[in-house]
This record gives structure tokens, sequence and C-alpha cells, in this order.
């Protein structure tokens, strides 16, 4: 598998600050990849370091063959950026501020033009090219500026929080130009607090803070203590203490009728339905509820019940 | 090696920026106005009264008095003298309004980020920022030139019939000397603009170094000292050496890590 980044023990201080402490990862190409974290995790730093901003302090990044050192000016050409903040120029015009860049990553003109043309309708900003990005909504400034990192064709893309701020709609359309361009074979690394964003788009997912907490798909994160819902007749609650001797159960909360099984793994459900079975349980159904990302991520976070912000 | 077409790219865009806003295109013009309109007023009241008793005392207590010229044409051409040196202040004093936007400015405004990560290098940020910033500065400071030495002109030539402004040692001064102060202005902007995260401290800062070009023109205007064409000549090769070094200076402070995570 020929991999887009590569990423062996690197480290980035800030003073005495640790940004990041021995990260390792790699990228494959073609994949969409997902980097979760909270405020502060070293998301963005990592980002940075990627693209050729910002210099490692211990180990070393490998992108499309760059080294990231944050002196590779052919690292900056092929990649593609998304920045957490638009940063629009307001007194340009959208057509503006795409030619400028345009110019900056060597794209001739006339190919420009094509390429501005095919984003500009992509994203429905074409009506508007012309007036002050000031003018532009706060979603349009959004597409405004993915428009902008994907002009130079890029390989490898890196979002940072595309969606932040958005509404709904834009959000959406934000997502599916995303998934576009996962469809068109493009590396794409989207840094999110957007846990339901992540799980819709990304294969594999690192939760990071720091360092990387975990790294695994996504369907792989959600395993183990998974949850099942089982409605039975009457109440649920006479059927706990046999349930939660079942192998592979960890446990049981009865809400009137139905039974919230938390099980450990996936095949714990045959036995767990035989048992309910035996002990004169009548079934109505049996509901398993895979374990959201947010949990995962937020037991990896060792903080339960909180909400990542 | 500078890239041509990343560097017209940064000069295009900086230069639309700067063509759509008033304020600042306001407050360029503003100085070089008020040393076009000031110096041809005063003009315009020597030649209204050029032999007025109040104009031969004027012309006296400046020492400009000659027996057998009105009074009011000496005047003139003394203020004509006296004005121009202020003509190598604006070149200096221009680029730092407009360079202090070049990295702090873009920093303040959170334009910065996406500018570094693309492929265009220090020096490529920097002579585009630098262009977009000596040449209007330049071109302003020709454009009120050509209309005080016009309007000295005008007003003068009644009394005259000559032309008193632009001689030798002027057009060389406006043609070599002011985009040379132009350069310099800017690099020193440019250079404190890498360092500092905000544009308002950047100007005051770089404004400073305006200074030694205001003393000049100040020495010229109380008449201590009047330089001639070879004066001139050394000056703008200090100026040309100073500029190298102030670039060379600016390039090596572009440092993108720093722009990007320090502020202040």
């Amino acid at each position: 598998m020929a991999f887009a980044i590569e990423i062996d023990g690197l480290g980035k201080r800030f003073g005495d600050f640790v940004a990041l402490e021995g990260v390792s990862l790699q990228i494959a190409e073609g994949e969409v990849f997902g980097l979760l974290g909270p405020n502060g995790a070293g998301k963005t730093t990592l980002t940075r370091i990627l693209c050729g901003l910002l210099a490692p302090t211990e180990g070393q990044a490998r992108v499309l063959g760059h080294i990231a050192n944050g002196q590779d000016d052919g690292l900056r050409s092929a990649v593609g950026l998304l920045t957490e903040q638009p940063g629009l120029y307001d007194r340009l015009s959208g057509w503006e501020n795409l030619m400028y860049f345009a110019g900056l990553y060597g794209v001739p003109r006339a190919e420009a033009e094509k390429r501005l043309e095919r984003y500009l309708q992509l994203f429905g900003l074409w009506e508007k090219r012309g007036e002050h990005a000031g003018t532009y909504s706060k979603g349009m400034r959004q597409k405004l500026a993915i428009a902008r990192a994907l002009l130079h064709a890029p390989q490898v893309i890196f979002f940072d929080e595309p969606t932040s701020g958005l509404d709904p709609q834009a959000a959406r359309a934000v997502r599916e130009a995303v998934a576009e361009l996962a469809r068109e074979g493009r590396t794409i690394v989207l840094c999110s607090h957007n846990l339901d964003e992540v799980e819709r788009l990304c294969g594999r997912v690192a939760v990071l803070k720091q360092k990387v907490l975990a790294l695994a798909p996504v369907s792989e994160l959600r395993k183990g203590n998974a949850q099942v819902d089982v409605t039975v007749e009457g109440e649920a609650a006479p059927f706990v203490e046999l349930v939660s001797r079942v192998a592979g159960v960890a446990g049981a909360v009865p809400t009137g009728r139905t039974l919230t099984v938390q099980i450990q793994e996936d095949a714990a459900i045959p036995a767990l339905v035989q048992a309910l079975v035996q002990g004169g349980a009548r079934i109505g159904a049996v509901v398993p509820q895979a374990r959201a990302l947010e949990d995962v991520y937020l037991e990896l976070l060792g903080t339960p019940g909180e909400k990542a912000s | 090696m500078a890239s041509a077409s990343r560097v017209r790219a940064i000069l295009r865009k900086e230069l639309l920026e700067l063509a759509s806003n008033r304020g600042l295109l306001g407050s360029l013009c503003a100085l070089p106005a008020v040393m076009t309109v000031v110096p041809c007023a005063l003009a315009l009241s020597y030649r209204l009264n050029p032999n007025d008793v109040n104009v031969e005392a004027v012309a006296r207590y400046y020492q400009v008095f000659q027996r057998g010229v009105l009074p009011g044409a000496s005047l003139i051409e003394a203020t004509a003298k006296q004005w121009l040196s202020l003509y190598l202040v604006t070149p200096m004093f221009l680029p730092v309004l407009i360079a202090s936007q070049a990295v702090a400015g873009e920093k303040e405004k959170r334009t910065i980020e996406p500018l570094l990560a693309s492929p265009a290098t220090g020096a490529e940020i920097l002579l585009g920022k630098s262009l977009a910033a000596v040449l209007p500065a330049t071109l302003i400071t020709w454009v009120f030139f050509l209309l005080f030495s016009a309007g000295m002109n005008v007003i003068a030539w009644p009394l005259l019939h000559r032309t008193i402004v632009p001689n030798a040692i002027w057009l060389f001064a406006m043609l070599v000397v002011a985009p040379l102060l132009a350069l310099m202005g800017n690099a020193i902007s440019v250079a404190i603009s890498a360092r500092l995260g905000d544009p308002r401290l950047t100007q005051q800062i770089a404004g400073l170094c305006v200074m030694p070009a205001v003393g000049l023109a100040v020495m010229q205007l109380v008449s201590l000292r009047d330089l001639q064409l070879a004066q001139y000549g050394v000056v703008a090769v200090i100026v040309a050496v100073i500029d190298v070094i102030v670039l060379a200076v600016a390039a090596r402070l572009f440092d993108r890590e720093r722009i990007l995570t320090r502020w202040g």
C-alpha cells in the first residue's frame, strides 16, 4: 500500500509547551482520514507541520515524499489547506481571491479560469463571483476557501474544521464537496470536533491529545462495549440479574419494558437472547445499538458524560 | 530564485486592495497635496503683490532680496526651492502607511495562513509586497511633484518669464533618490511588520525611521544646507546601500513559524 503521509515519532514544542509528542501514523493514498481532538489537542499544529508551515522539534514526517521540515516549498505546492479561518481578502471579489492564489500556485491563467469556473459553479458561487468577498455569508466564505484549497489540484488536502460555524445547509454542501473529492481519489485529512461529520466521511480516525490516543477505522473504534436494547412483554426489571450472568454482558439497566444491556462484543447477543428465552421472557424486539463515536471519543479523553468542545 | 509570476500575483493583489481602499488612498495623497497647495498659495500671494512693502520685508528677512528684482519674484523662487526638499520626505513616508499592512496587517485580518501555506517563498512575498508599496508611493510623489512644478511655473511665469522647477538637481533627486528612499521606508516597515503582529505599532516604529529624511528636508527648508548634484549622488549611494542591508535583514526576519505562532 502506498502512503501519502508517513509520520514517525513526531513532536513539537513551543518553548516549554508540548503541543505534540511521539505522534506516529500513516495515511494511505486516497484515504479520508479523521483527526479528532479537543481544542488545544495539537490538530492544527500537526496539520501545519504536514503542510510545511511549521518544523517539528522531534521525529519526522513525509507528505507525498516531501520531508515536512517547514522549509520545503515543494511540499507547500503539493498539498491543499483549508485553514480554520477562511482568510479571504474582503476587498477583493471571490474571483480575484481565487485568481490570486492560482497565481501563487503557478496555475496557468487559462487553466486557472477553467478551474475557477468549475469550483465556483460546484459551490454555487458563480453568480456572486464579482462581488467583494466581504459581502459573502459565512457559508459562502467557507466554500470559497475550499475552492481556494483545491485550485492547484493537490493530491493531499487538509481540512481544518471545514464546517465550523456553518448553518446545516452550508455544512451539508461542504460535506458533499469533501465526499466528492474523496470519490476523485484525493487523500483527505479532516480535523474536526464534529464527530458526526467524521463518522460520515472518514474511514479511519486518530484521536489526538498531544499524542495519539487511538488510531483505527471508525467501525473498529465503535466495537466493544456496545449495547443492545431488548424489549420484553411486561416489566424488564426481573430479568436484570439473569442477564448479568451471561458471558460477555457487562451490565443491564431496565426501563419499563426495555432492558438496555451493555455487551463487550456482538458475539454475546445470541447467548443473551437464549438466556432470556430460557428464563421465561417473551421477547418483542432485539435492537443492537452501535456505540456512538462520541462515547468512544469521550472515553479516550477521559471525560465520560461530557460533550467534547 | 524568485518566481516572477508569484511576485506579479502578490503585486497585483496588493494594488487591487490599495485601489479599493479609498481611506488609505486619501491618507497617501493628503501630505503631498498639502505640500503642493501651500507653496502654490504662498507663491500666488507673492505674485499678486510682488512689490508690496510687506513682501519686500519678507524677502529681506529670508535674505533673498536683490536690487532690480521684484521681491515677489525672489520669494517665489525661494519658496519653490525650500518646499522641493519635502518631496524627498514623501516617498519615504508613504510606503510606511502601505507596507505596515504587509505582514502584520494580513496577520491581523487572519489572511496570512493561506499565503504562508502557498509555495511563495519569503523573498517572493517580501518583494511583491515591497513593490506594491514602493510603486504607488513613488508614483504619488511624482504626480504631486509635477503638479507642484507646473503650479509654481505657471504662477512665476508672469514675473520671471522662465521655468523655476525642476532643475537638473531636482530631476535627479526625484528620479533616483526618491525611489531609493521609498524602498528604504518600505524595507524598514516590512522588516518590522514581519516581526510584529500589529500594523499600527509597525507604522509608529517605522515612522521614526522617516526622521532622518525629515531632518534633511528641514535643514534645506531653513537654508542651512543646500545640497548640490554631487551630494545628492552620495545620498543616493548611501540610501541604496542601506536599502540592500535592510531588505536582507527583512528577508532573514521573515520566519513562517514565528509569524504564525507569535502575536504582538
